[in-house]
């Protein structure tokens, strides 16, 4: 099995400690990872802000990294959604199809391709889960409480696999953070207040850090908390599943 | 050419509305999409008179049980008329109203359909049967019977209705209403009320202040 | 209230007071909780939402059809037809039966389609006065505001607000706030009116082609005790309210107020199938834009609404920017998929005031894929130009640097850069993320700059 690592381009600049847990994780379940040096953007950012017809670039550079490998892995449910949802190709239409069906999100990979059933991770901290919109109601990396249906959660499931972990109960479980993208700062005072009002959430539970499949929200929250030089961290699902 | 286009104009000038939206409708040119099927086994309760009365006392509704109108009657005048009289403050004498002949005595008659509606205006409490209800959410089938306006300007709804005649949900009410014949009729499930000051409920918002139900054996 | 400003700029206005933005969202996530406790009680809910929305959708499919059905089936009942082609064309038709019988005052129950046509401001013009019967519209109408919430018209009012506005205009006593008092002043107020206006105008909640009746939806008893007693009965309807089948109904009505306030239904679902005796019923389809509309692909079941509000609640923006931000008179997400059909270039903002969450989407009755429409109405208003010109300039910079690798290595670069050693070009009050928020902090190494360390690259 040859994996391609996709590392969407905020993390790649911001936040490479995502980015090598990933990476580590995957090697250490014994997968045979590569890193497409040519790839940059998924094209969201331009898509969501109404700009999608300026995204062929960004979907050529795409599939031309990509194509060809058994699945494509990123730790961001977000991006991955908008591969899954929007990426075309009018040149190549087959791999650009081929493309969408083998992009996993880290989670979902783990669960429902490796079926990872164990995991040598340790990480004595509490922590609050943040559900990311496009993971969760996207790509349902888990239940929604919107729905009448049973509950499941394949980060929870990946989380519980964590030695000396304890998640938080929060009193919103699935509610947007608030990032949303160009959102952040189109619409800036309720992005901010979204986010407050999340970050308290965790806070009031007793989480020591934030942890989510998704990196932008994690980095709008952590905005926020070390605005208010809180205590609390933030960090990406996977280097809790990659701790020690 | 020229006349046909003045005709062109001309028509879609004097079109009518009507022919105008179901024109536009049609250039929409939708592709029909099939009726689904009726949803399948919809909730049903072991015990839906039961349910019934749970659901409706949660909205505000006073759920009483009498063999006979004779016994409505005797609890109406021994029992409730008091409690409301008390609990509202009401002053005598009161003017309560009646579709059913059984109340004769206790209400004044309502027989003439033709009844200025204004009349009721001062009508403390209303006494009417319903036809059927729903456990689901406590709704009583209510048709028009002599003044469409009666069980809505009285300050007090008391409602009979048969206790066989609970369904368990509202597939189960219009698949017993058919498509029916009655020019008007409503569902009424508890009490006028109104959350729209910060969500905190009140009853009493335009209509009856209080509904109460006798479910008859 | 008319208002040049956009969502953004409003909302932030609404946020100069985080007391009263939390006090909002708790409210309204107090609504969301109870229809979540309510739906989830019921093992068919999932079953019936998809039933609701094809029932709706085949309704659509064969609109043409039902209406005339409708139409028919109303005229035998003696009901009498009129179509209005835009909101002109509605206003003047309700001004026309009125001034035909003499009356110059009117009482009204809730409908968000008057609302949309601007029916009050219009009968004002031609003096005719109406007043709102719904509590919660009598009291933004005193306020001379828009509803900003479609179930709950004054949801931004808080209870001491109110008591002044009756405190001016209904005379309760200064100071006076207890909803129970200002309830029953309003009882008080609005009986006398019921009881003295001979016209009485509703909105229709679903209309029945196979009977020609209509059912309104009410709470309060507001819409019974007007059209009741009233000589003439105006019920004005969007086209979309058609379904099929008298059974329908018990789809829908199961579905309505479990979405809108978590109640298993309304106190009053209201079936008018005849006037009454001496009484004159009408009846008013509005098009108003819904027949093109209908002729969008990706935004025609945006008219499936049953107008629950079940998405404002839900809706983690509405919550925390007021229905008033929207603008329009059907507010929050299904308003932002509405609006711009009405009026591209005044409501171009709108579909940009969501996160595209998805929760608005999952709560729908009818399945309406919101925030998808959302995302396919910025592109619709981008390609149309409707959007801000310096923006436009800006995304074609970034789409040419993430098309090529190079210049995506090198820009990465400068930005962090930039970030490390002059924070103060980017952390200052022109960057409107850093006014609530710090920025990342930059890493030594990108991703890309560690793993060619690792020496990996050229593996595949």
């Amino acid at each position: 099995m040859e994996v391609a690592l996709f590392v969407p381009c905020y993390v790649d600049q911001f936040y490479p400690g995502a980015a090598r847990a990933t990476l580590e994780l995957l090697e250490k379940l014994g997968v045979k990872v590569s890193y497409p040096e040519g790839q940059t953007c998924c094209g969201q950012p331009m898509a969501n802000s109404g700009y999608e017809h300026l995204t062929g670039g960004c979907n050529e550079n795409f599939i031309k990294c990509f194509q060809g490998y058994d699945y494509i892995v990123s730790p961001s449910g977000s991006c991955v959604l908008h591969v899954k949802d929007h990426l075309h190709s009018d040149k190549a239409p087959e791999a650009s199809n081929e493309i969408r069906h083998r992009v996993f999100e880290l989670t979902e990979f783990l669960t429902d391709i490796l079926k990872v059933k164990q995991l040598d991770a340790r990480f004595p901290h509490r922590v609050g889960v943040h559900q990311s919109c496009h993971g969760q109601r996207g790509l349902m990396l888990s239940q929604m409480s919107e729905l009448t249906a049973s509950p499941f959660s394949k980060p929870g499931m990946l989380l519980n696999m964590v030695r000396d972990i304890e998640l938080v109960e929060l009193d919103r479980k699935d509610e947007c953070c608030g990032f949303g993208g160009t959102f952040c700062v189109a619409e800036e005072a309720v992005s901010v207040k979204m986010g407050k009002d999340r970050v308290a959430d965790h806070l009031r539970n007793g989480a020591e850090f934030i942890t989510g499949a998704d990196m932008s929200c994690l980095m709008h929250m952590e905005g926020i908390l070390r605005r208010n030089k809180s205590a609390t961290k933030v960090i990406h699902i996977a280097e809790i599943l990659n701790s020690k | 050419m020229r006349s046909a286009l003045f005709l062109l104009f001309t028509f879609e000038l004097f079109m009518s509305s009507r022919d105008k939206i179901i024109q536009a409708i049609k250039a929409a040119a939708l592709e029909e999409v099939p009726l689904p099927a009726a949803v399948g086994n919809p909730i049903t309760y072991e015990d839906p008179v039961q349910k019934f009365s749970d659901v409706a006392k949660a909205v505000g509704t006073s759920v009483l049980e009498a063999e006979s109108h004779q016994a409505v009657k005797d609890h109406l005048m021994q029992t409730y008329i008091p409690e409301v009289q008390t609990r509202w403050g009401l002053e005598q004498p009161l003017r309560m109203v009646s579709t059913l002949p059984e109340m004769e005595g206790l209400a004044e008659q309502i027989t003439d359909v033709a009844l200025d509606p204004h009349s009721l205006e001062n009508v403390d409490m209303a006494i009417m049967s319903a036809q059927f209800g729903v456990a689901e959410n406590s709704a009583l089938w209510v048709p028009e019977t002599m003044i469409r306006v009666l069980p809505f300007i009285c300050q007090h709804l008391v409602l009979l209705v048969d206790s066989r005649q609970i369904l368990n949900n509202m597939h189960e009410a219009y698949e017993k209403m058919g498509l029916g014949d009655d020019s008007f009729g409503a569902f009424i499930a508890g009490p006028s009320k109104t959350a729209d000051i910060e969500q905190s409920l009140v009853l009493g918002a335009h209509g009856p202040r209080s509904l109460a139900i006798y479910l008859m054996a | 209230m008319h208002t040049d400003k956009k969502h953004a700029a409003l909302a932030d206005i609404f946020n100069k007071d985080e007391a009263r933005v939390n006090w909002h969202d708790q409210t309204l996530w107090f609504v969301r909780a109870k229809r979540d406790r309510l739906t989830h009680d019921l093992p068919e809910w999932e079953v019936l939402r998809d039933t609701a929305s094809q029932i709706k959708n085949h309704a659509l499919s064969r609109l043409q059809h039902y209406l005339q059905e409708f139409e028919e089936q109303a005229l035998a009942n003696g009901v009498q037809v009129h179509w209005a082609a835009d909101a002109e064309e509605h206003n003047r038709i309700v001004c026309e039966l009125l001034k035909k019988k003499g009356i110059d005052r009117m009482v009204k129950s809730k409908s968000m389609l008057t609302e949309e046509c601007h029916l009050n401001d219009y009968l004002a013009e031609n003096g005719i006065e109406v007043i709102d019967s719904d509590l919660g519209e009598r009291i933004v109408q005193l306020a001379k505001e828009m509803p900003s919430h479609i179930v709950l018209p004054c949801i931004h009012k808080k209870k001491e607000e109110i008591g002044d506005i009756f405190h001016e205009h209904l005379g309760t006593e200064a100071g006076v706030s207890d909803p129970q008092v200002l309830t029953e002043t309003a009882r008080q107020h609005l009986r006398d009116v019921f009881i003295t206006r001979r016209a009485a105008l509703t909105g229709v909640n679903f209309a029945v082609a196979e009977t020609g009746e209509m059912v309104v939806c009410t709470n309060e008893g507001n819409a019974d005790m007007g059209a009741h007693l009233a000589e003439i009965h105006i019920a004005s309807m969007g086209i979309e309210k058609l379904i099929p089948k008298r059974a329908h109904l018990g789809v829908f009505l199961r579905l309505l107020t479990r979405s809108a306030t978590g109640q298993p239904i309304t106190t009053y679902s209201s079936h008018f199938r005849r006037p009454r005796k001496g009484q004159e019923m009408h009846v008013i389809l509005v098009d108003n834009g819904r027949s093109r509309q209908l002729a969008r692909p990706d935004f025609k079941n945006s008219l499936k609404c049953i107008r629950c509000g079940a998405c404002m609640n839900t809706c983690p923006v509405y919550r925390r920017s007021g229905g008033h931000s929207y603008h329009h008179a059907i507010s929050g997400p299904i308003g932002s998929i509405l609006a711009p059909n009405l009026d591209m270039q005044k409501f171009a903002d709108l579909p940009f005031a969501s996160t595209l969450c998805g929760s608005c989407s999952n709560v729908c009755p009818v399945k309406i894929d919101i925030h998808n429409q959302l995302y396919k109405w910025r592109q619709e208003l981008v390609k149309a130009g409707y959007t801000d010109k310096k923006k436009t300039i800006a995304m074609k910079l970034m789409a040419s640097t993430l098309a090529s690798p190079s210049k995506f290595k090198f820009a990465g670069k400068m930005g962090r850069i930039t970030l490390k050693y002059a924070p103060f070009t980017v952390n200052n009050r022109f960057n409107p993320w850093y006014k609530g928020r710090e920025m990342p902090e930059p890493p030594k190494q990108s991703f890309r700059e560690w793993y060619k360390g690792r020496g990996d690259f050229g593996s595949s």
